[in-house]
């Protein structure tokens, strides 16, 4: 990947983003139940999806995961860090496979509930929580991930409207 | 050139309805599966001691660290009559009769839980 100062600098920025946003989302004194989550840093993530790519998406994704982790709870990793792989790398590939049948929301719905089921599965295989009573979390958890994953999308989308202005490139156009 | 979509589509609306059907199929069998209750499980120390069918109304005593827990059963429910404990938690919650509900008393390590016979698999095993 042949990568100029500019993007570099771009990436960085938007990696620091999702991180400070993941950090932040995490020590909201707001009553949730304690493993429910917007997933904000989900929008940059998108934000990164629409300005440069699947890939570009992926690493913003892992780094955030990685960095949040570090200044967060560590062992959270095991489950934040193949959530954040799995769930950019579907929306990425959605993306690819939908174009423009599939927007920001649908995007960002989709990274949500990839990124809830991904971590069930960790739960019940590496775990090995083996039990029926785990995957009894699966329905709520998609219904939590539409939710969360509307309401990301419309601060993406809202994002990106203002930041590139409407429905047009702004792939390396100087923003 | 990266040109994308704002604005709602179509296959956004049956992506989002899609996974919320999904979802709402999967409560039902999950509330299905639970099925009802039947039997009362109580453990001492996390050991199971007895299992009582709900359908019998009776009154039984188990045996904690703290002394004797008294149980009733009747009409399908249950609670703790009377418990050696401090607080008397377990006396406060006073009847369970929904799945899975629980009566803790945590000084005399006495747990009661709603459980059906037929299920293999209990729900609170992820607290386990």
């Amino acid at each position: 990947m042949i990568m100029d100062t500019r993007k570099m600098v771009r990436l960085s920025l938007l990696v620091s983003l999702a991180t400070v946003l993941s950090i932040l989302e995490n020590q909201l004194p707001i009553p949730r139940p304690l493993w429910l989550k917007l997933g904000l840093a989900n929008i940059i993530t998108l934000l990164a999806l629409v300005m440069y790519g699947t890939r570009e998406a992926v690493i913003v994704a892992c780094m955030r995961s990685l960095l949040a982790g570090i200044f967060g709870v560590l062992p959270m990793l095991m489950f934040s860090f193949p959530a954040a792989l799995t769930s950019s790398l579907s929306m990425g590939l959605l993306h690819r496979a939908f174009g423009q049948r599939l927007s920001i929301v649908g995007l960002s719905v989709s990274g949500a509930v990839v990124h809830n089921l991904t971590q069930l599965a960790i739960a019940y295989f590496v775990l090995s929580l083996n039990s029926s009573s785990i995957l009894a979390l699966a329905p709520l958890l998609i219904l939590a991930a539409v939710m969360a994953g509307v309401l990301t999308g419309l601060v993406a989308r809202y994002l990106i409207k203002n930041l590139i202005g409407g429905d047009n490139s702004f792939r390396d156009s100087g923003v | 050139m990266f040109i994308h979509k704002l604005s709602l589509t179509r296959s956004d609306i049956f992506l989002i309805v899609g996974l919320l059907a999904v979802a709402i199929v999967g409560l039902g069998v999950v509330r299905y599966m639970a099925g009802g209750t039947d039997t009362a499980l109580v453990q001492v120390d996390g050991k199971e001691v007895i299992r009582a069918s709900l359908s019998q109304d009776q009154r039984f005593s188990v045996d904690g660290p703290l002394g004797s827990t008294e149980i009733e059963i009747k009409d399908n429910r249950v609670r703790v009559v009377d418990s050696p404990c401090r607080k008397k938690i377990c006396v406060d919650t006073d009847w369970i009769d929904k799945p899975y509900q629980t009566i803790v008393c945590a000084p005399n390590r006495v747990v009661i839980r709603l459980i059906s016979s037929r299920g293999k698999d209990e729900l609170d095993g992820i607290t386990e």
